[in-house]
């Protein structure tokens, strides 16, 4: 086949190009790219890409605020553990700063009390636990290292603060899981901190929504001394890191997708001639 | 010719660069530049393709509206025509698909089966834009899609393939029975 009709379409290729476009394509195209309404535009349309994600997070957020109101209103509804425990004295050598903090004792009424909370603990932990982002995401400086951050520091002294007698078990395995929880938190953050930069709007949307969960960390922190019961405090402290940790996780997982369509869809943007 | 060509190879990406950097940077005049460098050649594209004007409006709406917004992805991998054609073409082919028009007419027009002494000869051909572009509006959309992607845009058939997510085959003998098709309507004296 002969091709005089390529050559003829290339000497004359800008003649084919006659169609005037409607003038008011560009009007309607600057207002959707419009900066004063870009901002506006633009986080309504992150939120419908990721609406299922955010849906997932608001699940969780409200699995942890239930989680805590279930826990206060257990409070409440138990005024026999909180009517013991006021009354008694400091007896812990360990702990000479929680002179205000009421303790668990050795007290027989109270010794099946360390046990329950210990054994649902555990169990608990295995739950979440067994979702398999806990443990296949466990990086390596997972191991508690002497590492100065503020969320550290945070945690430490308060749960050393908490070690009595009665529930020192409780309160170590807790301590410890606590620390783990909180270290890895502080990983996911960077990790996520990292994104900031690309996407903006959706590191801050990202950052409320962990910080919504943090805040309620501190006000169950803030609880610990006051509150006489400890272990439910701690425990709901021990699940807010772990919700923390699965919604970083969550949202690690976004941005992967968002980086991988991105790329694959610069990749098939890229390839003309 | 060659000069120009190598001058414009030269000169035109820079030009892109600038205008494209200062959209980066939110200057909306800049935007308004982009859009009327490109719009017409991006309608025109378009419309040869979805071969309808108020789909090919639409097309370069969404086309432009979805490059402004993506440009933080746009790292000069190509030029800046190259990237925004892309993506028109996508947006006109997925367009013409919304539609259910099949993009493969394969045996599905007796072309196939043209006795030889039809095939126009090209060479005695006088040929013209005009009756060329209304011979190319006639051709069922598979053919037309083919045809233009090679004949206008100038992506070669492997790429075309890649586009239309077919083989490299069927490009070339989509192609070939395309341009059949036109010389012969020209030749029908379609105008």
């Amino acid at each position: 086949m002969n091709n005089r009709l390529e050559q003829f379409v290339r000497d004359h290729r800008e003649e084919f190009d006659t169609a005037e476009p409607d003038n008011n394509i560009w009007e309607k195209i600057s207002r959707d790219i419009d900066p004063g309404k870009k901002k506006q535009t633009s986080v309504i349309r992150i939120q419908s890409r990721w609406i299922k994600w955010s849906a997932a997070a608001a699940v969780i957020i409200l699995i942890g605020g239930g989680a805590l109101w279930y826990l206060k209103t257990g409070n409440a509804t138990q005024p026999i553990d909180v009517a013991h425990q006021p009354a008694r004295p400091n007896s812990d050598p360990n702990s000479p700063n929680n002179t205000n903090n009421p303790n668990k004792t050795s007290d027989p009424n109270n010794t099946s009390d360390p046990n329950n909370p210990n054994n649902t603990n555990t169990n608990d932990t295995n739950n979440t636990k067994g979702t398999p982002d806990h443990l296949a995401q466990t990086p390596a400086g997972a191991n508690p290292s002497p590492d100065k951050n503020p969320t550290l520091a945070d945690i430490r002294p308060d749960v050393n603060k908490s070690g009595s007698k009665g529930s020192s078990d409780l309160d170590a395995s807790v301590n410890e899981e606590m620390y783990h929880y909180a270290r890895l938190v502080e990983l996911k953050h960077k990790e996520l901190k990292a994104i900031e930069k690309d996407e903006p709007l959706l590191y801050k949307q990202f950052a409320a929504d962990v910080s919504r969960l943090d805040s309620v960390y501190h006000g169950l922190q803030d609880q610990l001394p006051k509150n006489p019961n400890r272990e439910q405090i701690l425990e709901a402290m021990l699940q807010n890191l772990q919700l923390q940790m699965g919604l970083l996780n969550h949202q690690l997982d976004i941005i992967r997708q968002i980086n991988h369509s991105k790329k694959t869809e610069y990749e098939k943007a890229y390839k003309t001639s | 010719m060659n000069a120009k060509i190598a001058e414009l190879e030269i000169i035109e990406p820079i030009l892109h660069d600038e205008l494209v950097e200062q959209c980066k940077r939110g200057e909306s005049r800049a935007f308004a530049a982009l859009y009327q460098k490109y719009a017409r050649a991006m309608y025109n594209t378009s419309l040869r393709i979805v071969n309808h004007t108020g789909d090919a409006e639409d097309v370069i709406q969404e086309a432009f509206t979805d490059a402004f917004r993506s440009l933080g992805e746009f790292h000069y991998r190509s030029t800046f025509g190259a990237w925004l054609k892309r993506i028109v073409i996508n947006k006109s082919i997925n367009q013409l698909r919304r539609r259910k028009m099949d993009l493969i007419d394969i045996d599905k027009t007796n072309i196939g089966h043209l006795p030889d002494e039809d095939t126009p000869d090209e060479q005695e051909m006088g040929l013209k834009v005009e009756e060329i572009k209304k011979a190319v509006a006639l051709l069922p959309n598979g053919y037309r899609t083919v045809l233009t992607l090679y004949l206008f845009e100038g992506y070669d058939q492997e790429e075309i393939a890649e586009i239309l997510q077919v083989s490299h085959a069927t490009v070339r003998t989509q192609y070939m029975r395309a341009k059949q098709k036109l010389l012969q309507f020209i030749k029908q004296g379609v105008s």
